[in-house]
């Protein structure tokens, strides 16, 4: 794709040579070995668990291998470290957003960049500025640098921490899942510039697990399983073939049928005329028993607080959310749970982990007044319930009483899954429900919402991934500004209906749209 | 177009999990665990504790009277509550700076009801004084997301005010002897009754803390008070409960203090908040909340109190007093920093 197989080849900026790490019982990374040479853009795929983001913290000197080498510029390093990563000039966008709240953008994106900008000792504070401003045009139009990061959506944030990455002229640039929970136009917009990095010479390392992004931005492509690299190949292998090498075995990739007619269930969730200032205009809907409703918008849509909403967590302005028929009164996430909504936040890291709680605490945390007796726990009962969920969830890793933080991203994301499904809720409302889950764990978390919908919940769930609203969702309506723009089931529940009224049909579609 | 496919696996076969490789830690990786064992506050807090005991015991014999080990036991006694007391608000991610001071409160309120009124109403006044003042402080915390450091800063200044004015400054004396007598210098089996009840506190708290559900909340709660929300929490109801469990257990050490010296002083809780948390954090609790247990506040109770003892046997000046016990708190945080590394 880009310059192989003509002229000298690329030079290897960074590789792994046999690298083995281990936590626990765990074995992370096994004998992997891995080289990233500049203008190219290395995809790396896996399953939840493989081992992905081990290995890229090893690269970036964040963790130690226990055995094997890290090498720079064709020379094995020792004792690498975070500090040396930097000097190589080696930046990851980490799965989990790594930004200060408090901060400007501004301040977050030249964070630590200050000494490039320094000339005799003191600060060019208006040319850092104006470098940070060109590069968040390109990056993340629509954010105003100097606003604090803690008023931002999960996405922007994240957009956030990769302008970070670039504002240090990185050799070599790890994405760790960047586009999970972004939308189709800035998802557009990071391959521009990732493309563009790359064709600088940058060496690019990207982990994702969507699979139509490996032959969009991709070069070449390595697949992990356990811990060890099972496959190489290009990044023009068809979907089915890389599914087949991630998953270890032989699967049929089909779309999901969607049936039509069949919801004739009574209105579980119901919002009415619901405002709230600056977010939301008179949206009106319902979620019916035995449906999965979809709720789909890009930019500054609504998403976010209509999510909100929903959970309890906002109280609207004027209007009404009624559950079960029955108007609520009450303000407050637990209340709304009380009613008989569970609630899937979005951004893993802000609003749903407890990181100092174990796997079992977290899976158990919504559900502890079930699962108690008089106020005291019950360890056995907890712990058999948190199995049954995690096992229900596909979680996998060590035992169930350690940390959260040892389970990997898409782990994690299906421990709060697990969570909020635990509830037996008649409705659920699940933000992002699976960003950072593999394809195959994936598709059994929405067989299983299936069966809950089929036994007479009802789901809603907001996601800024457009293709998992087209797999998952009976119905959608789609947010424009604010406001419900329309409503699609059936057949027109379809790529170009759901964009074009997302977009408002006067706005330009980008590449993907037209592709 | 792309479209997301969606996958059936065919194959239904569970695969074996990570498996177990042959155990090959390294040697940087064994010196690391010692290291961890080493600072962990189970194991190097009792040492240190025991080692304290010893030096001192040789250099100073009179520190093994059973006199002054009576005593240093009735003075662990308000801290030990007190400890427990920051320690639930702590581990919840928050802070209750007005505990001394409260106590302070509560032994005048308690005082001033027992000398009209008999012990039991008494006790029963300087413990709901101690709750109220809880209700106070969680609620403002929980409902209008104040900084609890600022919220306790001023409840500090307004208990402390509050109990001067009462008294007009001057301590409450004629306390009934069925109340000062047996917190004052009776004993069960030898241990100072004082003592036995603030350790059965103390006990009540680490039960609260690790067999609860509301404890359970509270660690939650420290950890991560967004996703705690979110997770359905209430969490308004359980910040509350946090500050009005700690408001009252400064209410029962405010009657521990009181029944100690037979008087209630307006101002006995000076500085007994900053001791109370110095001991919490010297126990290897994090500030930063959602971790550790009551009995390592307990660790830096008898550690303190300890010091304090065997400093006052070898007649060490209380300026230098102050100055090692400040050191001790710095160096037991970075303890704890190098051990969650
Ligand atoms: N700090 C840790 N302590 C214990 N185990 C860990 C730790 N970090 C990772 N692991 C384990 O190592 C394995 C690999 O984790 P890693 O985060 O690299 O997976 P990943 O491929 O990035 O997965 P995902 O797609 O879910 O992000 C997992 O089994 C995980 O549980
Ligand atoms: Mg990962």
């Amino acid at each position: 794709m880009n310059g192989q197989g003509s002229g000298p080849a690329p030079q290897v900026i960074a590789a792994l040579r046999g690298v083995h790490k281990r936590f626990g019982n765990t074995v992370a990374l096994r004998a992997v070995d891995l080289e990233l040479r500049a203008g190219e853009v290395h995809v790396l795929l896996g399953e939840n668990g493989a081992g992905k983001s081990t290995l890229g913290k090893v690269l970036a000197g964040i963790q130690a291998p226990d055995r094997g080498t890290v090498e720079l510029d064709q020379q094995a390093v020792a004792g690498h470290s975070p500090g040396h990563a930097r000097q190589a000039r080696i930046e990851v966008v980490h799965q989990e957003t790594t930004v200060v709240p408090q901060m400007t953008v501004v301040d977050n994106v030249t964070l630590g960049s200050e000494e490039a900008f320094t000339r005799l000792g003191i600060l060019d504070r208006r040319g850092m500025r104006a470098a940070t401003i060109e590069l968040l045009a390109k990056v993340a139009p629509g954010i105003d640098p100097d606003v604090r990061v803690e008023q931002l959506t999960g996405s922007q944030r994240h957009l956030v921490a990769v302008a970070k990455a670039l504002f240090r002229k990185p050799r070599v640039l790890i994405f760790d899942e960047a586009t999970a929970a972004l939308n189709k136009q800035e998802r557009s917009l990071l391959f521009d510039v990732i493309r563009r990095a790359r064709d600088e010479g940058v060496a690019v390392l990207y982990i994702t697990h969507h699979l139509d992004e490996v032959s969009r931005v991709g070069d070449l492509v390595t697949v992990m399983r356990d811990g060890a690299v099972v496959a190489e190949c290009s990044a023009d292998v068809p979907e089915d073939q890389l599914v087949e090498h991630i998953v270890g075995r032989r699967v049929s990739v089909g779309r999901q049928p969607v049936e039509f007619g069949s919801v004739t269930g009574a209105p579980l969730l119901e919002l009415r005329d619901v405002c709230v200032p600056g977010a939301l205009r008179d949206v009106s809907f319902e979620a019916l028993s035995g449906e999965i409703l979809g709720v789909y918008g890009v930019g500054q849509c609504g998403v976010n607080e209509l999510a909100e909403v929903l959970a309890g967590a906002l109280r609207p302005d004027s209007g009404e959310v009624f559950v079960q028929g029955r108007v609520r009164s009450r303000a407050g996430v637990s209340a709304a749970l009380k009613n008989g909504v569970a609630f899937l936040p979005g951004e893993r890291g802000r609003a749903g982990i407890v990181p100092t709680l174990s796997i079992q605490d977290n899976i158990s945390l919504s559900n502890l007044h079930r699962l108690t007796r008089w106020g005291w726990l019950r360890p056995k009962v907890t712990g058999g319930y948190a199995e049954r969920e995690a096992t229900r969830m596909r979680v996998r890793g060590g035992s169930l009483r350690s940390g959260i933080t040892t389970l990997s991203g898409g782990n994690q994301q299906k421990a709060l899954l697990a969570r909020a499904l635990g509830c037996r809720t008649p409705v659920l409302v699940l933000k992002d429900p699976t960003v950072g889950v593999d394809v195959g764990s994936r598709a059994e978390i929405y067989d299983a919402l299936r069966e809950n919908v089929r036994q007479g919940m009802s789901v809603v769930f907001l996601t800024a991934d457009l293709a998992e609203l087209l797999v998952l969702a009976d119905r959608a309506v789609v947010l424009y500004r604010g406001t419900l723009a329309a409503t699609f089931s059936g057949t027109a529940l379809n790529e170009e209906n759901v964009l074009e009224a997302a977009l408002s049909a006067t706005a330009t579609l980008d590449d993907e749209a037209t592709s | 177009m792309q479209m997301q496919a969606h996958v059936n696996v065919d194959d239904s076969a569970t695969r074996a999990g990570p498996e177990v490789m042959s155990p090959e830690p390294g040697g940087g990786a064994r010196l690391a665990r010692v290291r961890k064992l080493l600072l962990s506050p189970d194991l190097a807090l009792p040492l240190l504790v025991l080692l304290l005991f010893v030096a001192t015991a040789l250099l100073e014999p009179s520190f093994l009277r059973i006199s002054n080990l009576q005593n240093i036991l009735r003075q662990m006694s308000v801290l030990t509550v007190l400890a427990s007391a920051a320690a639930i608000t702590i581990i919840s991610g928050g802070l209750d700076l007005s505990i001394g001071a409260v106590a302070a409160l509560s032994g005048v309120v308690a005082a001033t009801v027992m000398v009209d009124h008999g012990v039991l109403l008494g006790v029963l006044a300087g413990l709901a004084c101690g709750a109220v003042v809880g209700v106070v402080n969680g609620g403002l915390v929980a409902r209008f997301d104040v900084s609890p450091f600022i919220v306790t800063l001023g409840m500090l200044s307004v208990a402390s005010g509050t109990a001067l004015t009462v008294t007009g400054g001057l301590p409450v004396y004629g306390l009934p002897t069925s109340f000062t007598n047996p917190l004052g210098y009776q004993k069960i089996l030898g241990v100072p009754i004082s003592f036995v009840l603030a350790f059965i506190t103390l006990l009540l708290v680490a039960a609260l803390l690790a067999y609860t559900r509301f404890g359970k909340y509270l660690y939650a709660l420290g950890g991560n008070r967004t996703a705690t929300t979110y997770a359905g929490v209430p969490v308004r109801r359980y910040i509350t409960a946090a500050y009005v469990a700690s408001g009252t257990l400064a209410g029962l050490a405010g009657l521990l203090l009181t029944g100690r010296v037979a008087a209630a002083q307006p101002t006995a809780g000076t500085g007994l908040e900053l001791q109370a948390i110095a001991a919490v954090i010297i126990g290897g609790i994090a500030l930063t909340g959602g971790s550790g247990r009551a009995r390592h506040a307990f660790y830096g109770v008898a550690l303190l109190t300890l010091l304090s003892n065997s400093m006052n046997l070898l007649s060490v000046s209380s300026n230098a007093q102050l100055l090692v016990t400040g050191l001790t708190v710095i160096v037991a945080v970075v303890a704890d920093r190098i051990r969650r590394k």
